[in-house]
């Protein structure tokens, strides 16, 4: 019960909680570990570093449709108008989306020309669109004869990561450094459905007062690692142990270019998690296509039994829709980010000789400008974001950006971050939505990274 | 410190944080809200005609009982709230009144409630809805089938073969079904 009742919170805060691309606040900024993850090309500038495990955090939730506001709104109006309020204005375009990703291991090593890093972080993607028919239905029942519920269109997509990762950087000339780094995924939970389709409606019956029609349905409900039949097994260890070595595995990729195009001008450019995980073990999926139409139990008083009657609805259901569970193995492809960065320095802090030290830490400009685009594909949905910033460094232990973005989910959201240095720690954060904390319940997104690294 | 310890500390930290910037909200109306959906369940229909009530030999046999276990899960049963409608419909072309008992049982076959329908002779379209009270719909929680029992009255020119007499009988069942339970 008390479970339950925590989810439900959860899910009634998801709106508020919920946030998830890439975000232009620590992307090739200043001296953080964290913008190599980002673009493995990029010099952080430190002989080694090892990350505060557990500290470093990111993540980014964000809804196209509702704020936790419009919901639970501290009125007078009773909260079940609210929801149906709410349910109303949302389309089946409306979408939810979450990422969160931490480091539990990483670190990082120079040597000679090229920094290594690697460790070990967790991730967890979310996205779903709107449910709008399973929605209405839930409110408006299904006694409205002729009225059609639908899922067509609905993909819905939530999975936790492991992931072990192993980067490269290095200059391939005096202004352009490129980066690799290779990625195995352990997949610990994953469940998708993509494209669904299918309409429930109520009709008049023939031989029934009323009928129950299930038209062109059509789902594949895959999933992995949720069939966990001992409770007592869920304990912090046991999911450590499933996130390092879950069985179900997968190969992953990210590549990275910067370029220091002139000396005022710098560019940078990365695609993320060009990848896949093989789902292998736990496997359940849910699959059905075709229609079905019942009007009740037809009674022949010729000796039929009770179990029967049953027996012969739910055996047409499953010939009629096909449907059938299956242990069947897939491929999944990771959501993958493709990010553009582009920095015009207005102040530097000396002249320093670009042509031929485009990377050592002190080049970094006192004050500068700049653009950011990302785009974000995740089950085959398009993210798109464009960001620009402006930042400047106070001494060398003090960087500060604001950003400005526009997306999908909102037109202008500002945003800053700030690197501190603090003896041989190095301190991030970054909001994606300032604005919002003035009070999170009315916003429709927000991203928040978080980070401390040890350095030397 | 434990994993465990820090994992609790960052998120109870977090959450402290990111509590202060949510206003003007109450999350315990939404725990304390009540929801009801309406649903319709066609429910069982038969078509009879003067064979159905004769036996073998040609004699009249007029109590017909059949059963079946309902197609309504129990997940949602546990979940029904008053108020609940059995709606009929009926034709019957019989030259006498029929009677028709509907009785919900649970999964041991016991009783739990029933409805009468008492259909005139020669009728079409003939509607009948009937409610159940509040403390019917609580044991209706625990049906598991539907056993459907006709009583077609005596009376005279006897049923023959050659007759051409039918009883058509359809229902469904309305009701709601409330969260939380």
């Amino acid at each position: 019960m008390k479970l339950n009742r925590t989810i439900f919170r959860l899910f009634l805060l998801f709106p508020i909680l919920a946030v998830a691309q890439s975000s232009v606040g620590i992307y090739n900024f200043d001296h953080i570990p964290q913008a190599a993850i980002l673009n493995p090309a990029y010099d952080y500038g430190q002989k080694m570093h090892i990350t505060a495990p557990l500290l470093s955090q990111s993540m980014f939730v964000g809804n196209s449709g509702l704020t936790a506001f419009d919901l639970l709104a501290d009125n007078a109006v009773p909260f079940t108008d609210k929801l149906k309020a709410t349910a109303n204005q949302m389309s089946p375009d409306d979408f939810f989306i979450g990422q969160q990703r931490m480091d539990i291991i990483y670190a990082g090593i120079k040597k000679g020309d090229k920094q290594y890093t690697f460790g070990f972080y967790q991730e967890t993607d979310l996205f779903s669109n709107y449910p709008k028919g399973l929605a209405d239905l839930f409110l408006q029942g299904n006694t409205q004869v002729g009225a059609q519920y639908s899922v067509d269109g609905f993909s819905t997509q939530a999975n936790v990561v492991g992931v072990y990762h192993f980067g490269i950087q290095q200059r391939y000339d005096s202004k352009t450094s490129l980066g690799f780094r290779a990625k195995i995924y352990s997949g610990l939970i994953d469940a998708r459905a993509k494209n669904s389709s299918g309409t429930l409606t109520t009709v008049q019956g023939q031989n029934n007062l009323y009928g129950l029609k299930i038209d062109n349905l059509d789902f594949n409900i895959q999933t992995s690692g949720l069939n966990i039949h001992n409770e007592e097994e869920i304990s912090t260890g046991y999911l450590l142990k499933k996130l390092f070595f879950s069985g179900n595995y997968g190969l992953g990729l990210d590549l990275g270019i910067t370029k220091q195009i002139n000396p005022d001008l710098y560019f940078a450019s990365s695609v993320n998690d060009i990848g896949f995980i093989y789902y292998a073990k736990g496997t359940t999926n849910f699959v059905a296509n075709g229609s079905y139409y019942t009007e009740g139990i037809d009674l022949n008083y010729d000796g039929t039994t009770a179990q029967e009657y049953w027996s012969t609805v739910e055996d047409n259901f499953y010939k009629s829709t096909n449907y059938r569970e299956t242990q069947d193995k897939y491929f999944t492809l990771r959501p993958i980010q493709w990010s553009n960065f582009l920095r015009y320095t207005l102040v530097r802090d000396r002249l320093a000789d670009c042509s031929t030290k485009p990377f050592e830490k002190d080049d970094i400009p006192k004050t500068s400008v700049g653009a950011y685009t990302n785009l974000y594909v995740y089950n085959g949905k398009f993210f798109p974001s464009g960001s620009i910033f402006y930042e400047n460094r106070l001494g060398k232990a003090v960087s500060l950006r604001a950003h400005l973005t526009a997306d999908k989910i909102a037109l202008t959201t500002v945003g800053a971050a700030a690197y501190v240095k603090l003896w041989k720690f190095n301190i991030f954060g970054n909001i994606d939505n300032a604005f919002a904390l003035g009070n999170l319940a009315k916003t429709k997104r927000i991203g928040l990274q978080l980070g401390i690294n040890y350095v030397n | 410190m434990k994993l465990t310890k820090i994992i609790v500390v960052t998120l109870s930290i977090t959450t402290l944080l990111l509590s202060s910037c949510v206003k003007d909200i109450d999350t315990a109306q939404a725990e304390n809200a009540a929801y009801t959906t309406p649903l319709i369940m066609p429910l069982v229909y038969v078509q009879l005609n003067q064979s159905d009530f004769l036996d073998t030999t040609g004699t009249e046999d007029l109590y017909r009982v059949d059963e079946t276990d309902l197609i309504i899960d129990s997940s949602i049963l546990s979940s029904i709230k008053p108020t609940v409608t059995l709606k009929t419909k009926t034709t019957n072309t019989f030259a006498r009144n029929m009677y028709c008992e509907l009785i919900f049982v649970d999964a041991y076959g016991t009783d739990l409630v029933n409805k009468v329908v008492v259909i005139p002779a020669n009728v079409t379209n003939f509607t009948a809805d009937l409610s159940f009270s509040a403390a019917e719909v609580v044991l209706m929680k625990q049906m598991s089938r539907v056993r459907t029992e006709l009583f077609l009255n005596t009376g005279t020119p006897l049923l023959q073969p050659t007759d051409s007499y039918v009883f058509n009988f359809q229902s469904a069942l309305y009701f709601n079904v409330g969260y939380p339970n």
